[in-house]
């Protein structure tokens, strides 16, 4: 009876904070971002210019971005597509209530979670449908006329969107209904990536089966120590995701693997063994893999030589983004414009929507509006990760990015490295060089001892 | 100045060791702190070894994350030599100075 006592009162408490948060989190909407539009944006590896309508015409403009040189691939209009076909995971309510607590809703604590889901997303998304797919109802969500989905959010989003990229803007001709009939002659390849872009939406539902829900990803989390609730760093997220694609039984997953690097050093030959285990159907094909280093971009503050290294990770299409944020709030970095980063705020509470009903709503699941900070107000805790379909894309992959390492950082040391070989090769934690005193002579110990032995380790 | 002294006298007992402060990153959360704080280290020693002997120092599990920062603000590579390190970081008083700090959390 007790029990149950306070489980209604955590039920009623977690009521309130989650129209607390809601409260909290929706303003962030109602802000509006403004983009240059004398320098390129970058989006996960594609370049725009909101300068003109004519693609291709201000490839030399690229070059002010020093070493990053980059073919424009569109104006606004189609970051604008590209921007909100990336998939939007946010805090939600009034979900299935998370095993072993209380608790129904991820506001307040769930982001990192959510920004980690987002990177495995786009992972899963190069994974299925490449780069240069785009949702094609992406400019449906910014709508203002549709009143099909939670009216309240959109028309904000709306508004400030519309605000910062009026001018751009061609005059809407097609209503949402003349669109609904041109979907329906969709051809097949079209139809097959609406069926993979759901499949991926259902996979993180926010209920105890999908694959890399929140649910199970609070599961993993328990080895590390993390019980729902918790705040989560960028590095706990990645081993969580490793482990939650390494569980995940559904056979189109199994052609994808997650590899975490260690002390900021990715191991080429682990991450081509993992590339290389055994598909449980039993067939040859090698794994495709998202590879996440955790990092630390600076002390107190993130380092800002590391800028043009972070800008270089985010302008390579096979970069699946960045889970940072700014001081105690978790976002996605995604792309960026100038010295500011574009990023998806998981900091909304949404409500609950079940993805295993057919033909589940996806608007909430889209981003209609993106949010830029500066680098300077970035967290130096942080996941890169990037996506290698095959091993020798992840060899072409580690010597892109070591280049890009040793000449885009004005810090001396790269940020992480790659080493050929595998960790347990490095593994000396059990080698005698550990603790070395011993193998001091004796007299050289005395001596020493008589000097500071007290104040000093000897390695 | 009592710190030179002392890093004088050590560097001309010990020609080959490096004289290393390792500090907790003063808003660290997650890390306990060092019991000792003061290394002499071989100088021919790779960082990386450094790091797994202070990882095994504080009893950390492999996921749990560890960053070395140089003036701190910097990561320096793994694979360079506590010499190379000490070389181009040392501090006024003769000491190599490092803090450790692990990832922040987010909600």
């Amino acid at each position: 009876m007790e029990a149950t006592g306070t489980d209604e009162v955590e039920k009623i408490k977690s009521k309130f904070m989650s129209a607390w948060h809601n409260m909290k989190y929706s303003w962030v909407l109602k802000t509006k971002t403004y983009f240059s539009r004398n320098s390129p944006v970058f989006l996960l590896g594609k370049c725009y210019h909101f300068k003109t309508d004519e693609s291709g015409e201000l490839s030399t403009d690229g070059s002010n971005f020093g070493k990053i040189n980059k073919e424009i691939s569109g104006n606004v209009e189609e970051f604008r597509k590209d921007f909100i076909s990336r998939i939007w995971l946010t805090y939600r309510e009034e979900f299935p209530q998370i095993k072993g607590s209380a608790l129904t809703t991820d506001c307040g604590w769930g982001c990192t979670l959510r920004t980690g889901q987002m990177l495995l997303a786009q992972g899963l998304m190069l994974h299925f449908l490449g780069r240069a797919w785009v949702w094609p109802d992406a400019l449906d969500v910014d709508n203002s006329d549709s009143e099909s989905w939670t009216a309240h959010t959109v028309k904000k989003l709306t508004a400030s969107f519309e605000a910062s990229l009026t001018a751009e803007r061609e005059p809407k001709i097609l209503s949402n209904h003349h669109r609904g009939t041109l979907k329906r002659n969709c051809d097949d390849s079209e139809r097959r990536n609406e069926v993979y872009h759901r499949k991926i939406i259902s996979w993180f539902g926010d209920y105890p089966l999908a694959a890399f829900g929140l649910h199970q990803l609070i599961e993993y989390g328990k080895k590390s120590g993390k019980i729902a609730g918790d705040w989560y760093g960028p590095a706990v997220v990645a081993h969580i995701l490793r482990k939650a694609v390494e569980e995940a039984r559904d056979p189109e997953l199994q052609g994808v693997t997650v590899y975490v690097a260690q002390d900021c050093t990715v191991y080429s030959s682990d991450v081509i063994d993992r590339q290389c285990s055994p598909v449980d159907s039993g067939k040859a094909d090698t794994k495709a893999v998202i590879v996440l280093v955790p990092v630390r971009l600076g002390g107190e503050r993130t380092n800002m030589d590391y800028l043009e290294f972070v800008k270089g990770i985010l302008s390579l299409e096979y970069c699946v983004g960045i889970i940072g944020g700014k001081p105690k709030q978790s976002y996605y970095f995604a792309g960026f414009q100038d010295d500011s980063l574009i990023y998806m705020d998981p900091h909304y509470c949404q409500s609950f929507v079940d993805v295993s009903i057919k033909d589940f709503p996806l608007e909430s699941f889209h981003c209609p509006s993106p949010k830029k900070m500066s680098f300077k107000k970035m967290d130096p805790s942080c996941t890169i990760g990037f996506y290698c379909r095959t091993v020798q894309d992840f060899e072409k992959a580690s010597e892109e990015i070591t280049k890009m390492l040793k000449s885009s950082s004005k810090e001396k040391y790269p940020l992480f490295t790659f080493v050929k070989g595998h960790s347990k090769d490095y593994d000396f934690a059990s080698s005698p060089l550990h603790e070395e005193r011993h193998l001091f002579p004796e007299d050289e110990k005395k001596r020493f001892k008589r000097f500071s032995a007290e104040e000093f380790v000897l390695l | 100045a009592a710190r030179m002294q002392e890093v004088a006298e050590i560097r001309m007992k010990y020609p080959n060791k490096i004289p290393v402060v390792v500090e907790r990153y003063q808003n660290e959360k997650t890390l306990p702190p060092l019991t000792r704080t003061k290394y002499l280290v071989s100088q021919d020693l790779p960082l990386s070894h450094f790091v797994v002997t202070l990882r095994t120092r504080l009893y950390l599990a492999s996921s749990q994350t560890f960053y070395l920062l140089v003036n701190n603000k910097g990561l320096p590579n793994m694979s360079i030599t506590m010499q190379e390190l000490y070389q181009d970081n040392q501090d006024e008083d003769g000491f190599l100075y490092l803090t450790y700090a692990s990832q922040e959390m987010f909600g």
